[in-house]
């Protein structure tokens, strides 16, 4: 099993080289990707492909680097070594970042959220839609969309420093949904949660994905609890990604 | 439960009220007294007028030009060195704090030499290089105290652009305390104006009101009350500066991620070549100065006054000069006035051949010179008998003649007599081969260096042993005063109180230092280098407590806490569990006393041990000194103001806080 | 609160006095027998001071000053030490004279008449023998011969004169030999016509027609850079820019009857002369050691030092040798001011003065 995932993900990539997007590609693939800054490494030969509208969870032990693996994948690091490619097209090789962050398409809930702590929830989400070129007019009903969507209405004037954990988490899954990724990079969603709340937001994700056709990976040290939003669920260890098993078809 | 030990911190309140306020009162009280005897208003009436208020509100306006222009380079220099790929950064980051280190005035001689602009426009320029530091170090630390995360949901949102957008709001109060400290400085700045007004309109500022009254003796109390307003003004600059110092640098909490490098593709060689033309203008160049003039430059190569080519070239202020006056102008005396003229001139320059022969005579067979400066006769004004032979002292030994007998003297003293022989004798176009007169340059350097340190090295000795026990008395005064701002309620406050013995006018404070301490019972102090180190510890204070007050703001209080919670006293929680956490803030708090203490002049130069002082010798030299010695010197006060830095950046793996 | 263990809290204070204790010894050996002020730059003055100690077996505390502080630093201290009940310098040898004056107004000299003064004019000497005045400076004009001819400029009427407008300059009258010289003119010529002659500078600085350098120093330096043709300085400035090999020429000023001169009662003014001033103070606690120096430093062979030093300081004594560049108080006309009234005036002057120039 683990010698039919990194071969499919091999054999995309490849594919992907030649810069033809085809619609059979994976919407995120990984091959032997390793990252070192300043001497550390930080992830040794990862290698993972996710099909588009895969909800994927992500599990390891600390610091096997599923922080660092997601961060590759969203353009904030180069990996040393490997490449990454994003529905076929080449984003990232040895040294370099091919496509910047921003183009990717990619969104990333952050562990912790990381709130921009001087903005309000509207503050937040307005500030996203403007960069993405969305008009004025169009970005008040869109914020109030997103708020809605994250179950975070009459919460517009909230500054991140006032939210509960919950809230923030919800607010940074609106703000990493607000630049409409096709793909969606989840670090410790659930951390901050208590075991209601934990529940209500992956009732949340779930629903969002399906909604919006979104290509997920789900980082958690836990994955019993998200199992059941997921449809496979991938082990990180140093030398690379191995699929833990094979999940029943995830309830409609 | 993470209060602050109440004794310990009496105690440190007691000293600041000591060292720093009792200066302050004793030349202040018989102000108060003769203003309520005279009545408020009379008094008032006649220190404050129209044109007072009008220097007043010029001054703050050139500091405001001052400040904004330290903004506008000062702020993204700050954030390309600390925060971006930039070649260099980390040289053009400990180079871009030179500026603020090197004394105004270095500047200030160095671009009126180079740049022909003058008036309040020049001023505000050279005020501008001389403050950018302060602004660049606010901007740089809050921009590295940005968690990576944040800066990453905004790059994958917009890339640089938007995370700058993004962080701007969080650094901007950073950037303006930065701002508000550089127009703290250049509103106290009166050197500088005065200097750069030399030539054309003069440009005063309301400091120089300040300095000129409280040199009428007698009168401190008027100068008290002149510079009330400017008092007020800074402080009315360091409130929101300490308000604002604090925002956007919340506690680093423990999952605190560095941010990673920004990439600025191609434009990091532009931004390069702004980082490195920053550095350039205002340390690289003016240090370049001084070694040129320690060599002996101006009289090899030429001097390159800017100035002086435009006015000869009919450029700048030139004009034409009108035919002189007719005959009749002309009486007998002066023209004895031009023959007496060319006498001393040929006097002069046998006395100088006189000296080279001396120097050559030395050099070839080495004999071993009689006296340290060479003698050349000149002649008396002889009407009243025979001439008489001086001993006329080379212009090299003028400065040095004290310590003829030392043989480092001496060879230096040849060295440069030899020199100046060469260029007494030659006219600008026949100064020789360029490589000749490089070596000469050499040796010429080489001369002043070691005649500086052979001449200075008591002085230096003394600068860096008050600088050292003022910075080590002061310290534990600061963490304790500090730790206490950023944990009791009424810190603010305190922290506003400290800074008053800075804002006040410097000669005031020594004059106070002189009433408060020149009695029976502190005799011992008074006549001591004691007093030295106290004047500097009161006047300084402030900078070391609100350091550290910010440090320790950022240490996580549960610490403390769970320190008490095992029945640890508050004075051990301060100095076992608080101070292993600030290390580079302590050593930055001393570092900074150390530096300013030996920069001080205007409130030490009142007390007697403080005469031997390095800086004392420098604005010594400065008006009969030669600027070739009185250049190197002043290399070797910048080299010893940068030696603690040099040395923790060699030795130490954190880098040095020292900002409040 | 926890409980408090006394060592840790004594041990940071314990350290500081530590700390105090030894700054207080550090600066402290042996007591002094002699302490004096002195403004007279270090550089000549110091090796005379290491003379005496070496020649009597005096321990002397000298505290010198700097061009910056001209002068009223030591002025200021020996006020602050005196109002503080306990006067602690013996001697002040003075560069200047007004604010011996001041001192002597204020009742803090003691009269002593050194017998080393004796052939001293009485012009330098106080009447009260209170004070006693050697080795002058002389206001003078450098100029720069690469711009100007010396026969070019001729007095203190030429700084207004429209053929200098922008290449002449005068230090700002505020502090130093400038403010006396000032002062001295407000004397000599009358308070109207000082006032009107110091407006018409300032308004001719605020068109950039008179240049203000910030000292006498800064005065010579500008004139041998050539971005001045010639401007006021004293003496021993304009000496280091002609020993320096620059292209300047020492020119007496209001000497003689010439467009730029200064005229009063049909005659040129003269130029200032500021004699060294040395005084013993009333409570000095060690009087006689500080007789012994002052009749040590006002012996004909200091004058003559003076003379030959870099300083070039014109002596007052006819008899006592000099180089030639030095000249002698005959070789030009000095102006005849009342120094005691000069002293009296300067404190309102300076805030005169101060009130008009600083803008």
């Amino acid at each position: 099993m683990d010698m039919q995932v990194e071969s499919r993900a091999a054999s995309a990539v490849s594919a992907g080289s030649t810069g033809s997007a085809g619609s059979g590609a994976p919407a995120v693939q990984a091959v032997d990707v390793s990252v070192s800054v300043g001497g550390r490494t930080l992830l040794t030969g990862a290698t993972l492909a996710l099909w588009p509208g895969e909800h994927v969870l992500l599990v390891g032990a600390s610091g096997s680097g599923k922080t660092t693996l997601l961060r590759a994948i969203a353009g904030l690091v180069a990996p040393t070594r490997g490449r990454i490619a994003l529905f076929g097209r080449a984003a990232s090789e040895p040294g370099r970042v091919l496509i910047p962050p921003a183009e990717r398409s990619v969104g990333l809930l952050f562990q912790g959220a990381a709130l921009w702590p001087h903005m309000s929830a509207r503050g937040t989400l307005d500030f996203v839609l403007a960069r993405r070129g969305v008009a004025r007019a169009a970005r008040k009903a869109r914020v109030g969309e997103l708020l809605e969507l994250c179950d975070l209405a009459g919460f517009e004037e909230r500054r991140a420093a006032t939210l509960s954990g919950g809230e923030a988490q919800r607010l940074g899954l609106a703000r990493a949904l607000a630049a409409e990724p096709e793909v969606l990079l989840l670090d410790e969603p659930l951390g901050p949660l208590d075991a209601p709340r934990r529940a209500g937001l992956l009732d949340r994700l779930q629903t969002l994905q399906r909604r919006l056709g979104l290509t997920v990976l789900h980082v958690t040290h836990d994955p019993d609890e998200a199992r059941r939003v997921a449809d496979r669920v991938l082990t990180l260890e140093a030398g690379g990604v191995t699929e833990l098993a094979q999940e029943a078809p995830r309830p409609c | 439960m993470s209060r602050s030990s109440t004794p310990l911190l009496c105690a440190a309140l007691a000293a600041l009220a000591l060292f720093g306020f009792g200066p302050l009162a004793s030349v202040v009280s018989p102000f108060l007294r003769d203003a309520f005897t005279a009545g408020p208003s009379m008094f008032l009436m006649d220190v404050y007028d129209a044109r007072t208020l009008g220097l007043l509100s010029k001054t703050a306006l050139l500091g405001l030009s001052a400040a904004g222009l330290a903004v506008l380079v000062g702020a993204p220099f700050g954030f390309l060195v600390a925060r971006t790929d930039v070649p260099g950064a980390g040289f053009l980051r400990a180079a871009g704090i030179v500026p603020l280190i090197l004394p105004p005035l270095v500047l200030a001689m160095t671009w009126t030499m180079l740049v022909p602009l003058r008036g309040p426009v020049m001023t505000a320029l050279l005020l501008a290089l001389a403050t950018f530091p302060l602004v660049a170090l606010f901007t740089a630390r809050a921009f590295e105290q940005i968690d990576a995360r944040r800066e990453e949901a905004a790059l994958l949102v917009g890339g640089l652009p938007a995370a700058l957008r993004m962080e701007l709001p969080l650094v901007l109060p950073s950037v303006l305390a930065g701002a508000c400290l550089a127009f703290v400085f250049a509103v106290n700045d009166f050197s500088l104006a005065d200097y750069v007004s030399s030539v054309g309109k003069k440009f005063g500022v309301y400091a120089t009101e300040v300095f000129t009254a409280s040199k009428v003796d007698g009168n401190q109390g008027r100068a008290a009350a002149i510079a009330a307003p400017l008092v007020g003004l800074s402080l009315l600059a360091l409130i929101p500066a300490l308000t604002l110092r604090r925002r956007g640098s919340a506690v680093v909490a423990g999952d605190f991620q560095r941010p990673a490098p920004l990439r600025l593709g191609r434009g990091r060689w532009a931004a390069f070549g702004f980082c490195a033309l920053l550095v350039t203008l205002g340390a690289l160049v003016p240090i370049a100065r001084l070694a040129f003039e320690a060599g002996g430059g101006s009289r090899l190569f030429g001097s390159g006054s800017i100035r002086r080519a435009a006015w000869t070239q009919g450029g700048g202020a030139a004009q034409v000069v009108p035919p002189p006056a007719g005959p009749a102008a002309l009486g007998a005396p002066t023209e004895q006035a031009i023959v007496d003229s060319a006498e001393r001139r040929a006097a002069v320059a046998a006395a100088a051949s006189a000296a080279a022969r001396a120097a050559t005579v030395r050099q070839l067979g080495g004999v071993a010179p009689a006296a340290g400066a060479p003698t050349g006769a000149a002649p008396a004004a002889g009407d009243s008998g025979a001439p008489t032979t001086f001993p006329k002292p080379s212009n090299s030994a003028a400065v040095g003649s004290f310590k003829r007998d030392s043989p480092e003297a001496v060879a230096a003293a040849a060295a440069t007599a030899a020199a100046e022989a060469e260029a007494a004798a030659g006219k600008p176009k026949d100064r020789g081969p360029l490589g000749q007169r490089l070596a000469q340059f050499g040796r010429n350097l080489r001369g002043s260096f070691a005649r500086a340190l052979e001449l200075s090295r008591g002085s230096l000795i003394s600068s860096i042993v008050f600088g050292a026990l003022a910075a080590t008395l002061a310290v534990p005064l600061a963490l304790i005063l500090g730790h206490a701002a950023a944990r009791r309620r009424r810190g603010r406050l305190m922290e506003l109180l400290v800074v008053i013995p800075l804002a006040a006018p410097a000669i005031l404070f020594g004059i106070g230092a002189i009433a408060l301490w020149n009695h029976d019972l502190t005799a011992r102090i008074y006549e001591s280098g004691a007093i030295v180190v106290l004047l500097y510890v009161g006047r300084f204070l402030a900078f070391p407590t609100l350091a550290l007050s910010r440090a320790a703001a950022s240490v996580d209080e549960r610490l403390e806490e769970s320190a008490a919670l095992a029945g640890t006293s508050a004075s051990r929680r301060l100095f076992s569990i608080v101070t292993p956490a600030l290390w580079p803030s302590l050593v930055g708090a001393w570092t900074m006393v150390f530096v300013l203490s030996i920069r001080e002049l205007d409130a030490a130069i009142l007390v007697p041990a403080a005469n031997d002082t390095v800086l004392f010798r420098v604005f010594n030299a400065v008006h009969f000194g030669r600027d070739d010695f009185v250049s190197a010197l002043c290399l070797l006060v910048v080299f010893v103001l940068l030696l603690p830095g040099l040395l923790w950046s060699l030795f130490a793996r954190k880098r040095m806080e020292f900002l409040p | 609160m926890a409980p408090r263990t006394p060592n840790t809290l004594a041990s940071p204070l314990a350290a500081g006095a530590a700390l105090l204790a030894a700054a207080a010894l550090a600066g402290c050996g042996k007591a002094p027998d002699l302490v004096v002020r002195i403004s007279l730059d270090q550089v000549f003055s110091e090796e005379l001071v290491r003379e005496f100690e070496r020649e009597t077996g005096l321990v002397v505390q000298a505290q010198y000053d700097i061009e910056q502080s001209k002068t009223v630093g030591h002025v200021s201290a020996i006020l602050a030490e005196h109002a503080s009940g306990r006067p602690r310098t013996d001697v002040f040898w003075n560069n200047e004279i007004a604010q011996t004056i001041r001192l002597a107004e204020q009742g803090l000299l003691a009269a002593y008449d050194s017998p080393s003064a004796a052939e001293i004019p009485a012009l330098f000497r106080d009447a009260e023998r209170r004070w006693t005045g050697f080795a002058a400076r002389a206001r003078v004009l450098i100029a720069n011969t690469d711009l100007v001819q010396p026969d070019e400029v001729h007095g203190t009427l030429d700084l207004l004169a429209e053929r200098w407008a922008g290449k002449a300059g005068i230090a700002l009258p505020l502090t130093g030999t400038t403010l006396t010289h000032a002062t001295a003119l407000y004397q000599v010529m009358g308070e109207a016509w000082a006032r009107d002659f110091f407006g018409k500078i300032a308004a001719a600085n605020a068109e950039g027609l008179v240049n203000l350098p910030n000292s006498n120093g800064q005065s010579m330096t500008l004139t041998k850079a050539g971005e001045l043709a010639w401007a006021f300085t004293d003496t021993d400035d304009y000496y280091v820019a002609e020993q320096d090999g620059a292209p300047v020429a020492r020119i007496y000023p209001d000497q003689v009857e010439a467009p730029g001169t200064l005229m009063k009662d049909g005659a040129p003014i003269g130029t200032l002369l500021i004699p060294n001033t040395i005084m013993l103070f009333k409570d000095a606690p060690h009087a006689e050691n500080a007789k012994r120096f002052i009749d040590w430093v006002l012996r004909p062979e200091v004058e003559a030092r003076l003379a030959a030093s870099r300083s070039a300081q014109i002596p007052v004594r006819e008899r006592v040798a000099r180089p030639a560049h030095v000249g002698r108080l005959g070789d030009f006309k000095a102006m005849q001011v009342d120094y005691v009234a000069l002293g009296q005036d300067i404190a309102a002057r300076t805030e005169e003065l101060t009130k008009l120039f600083n803008r």
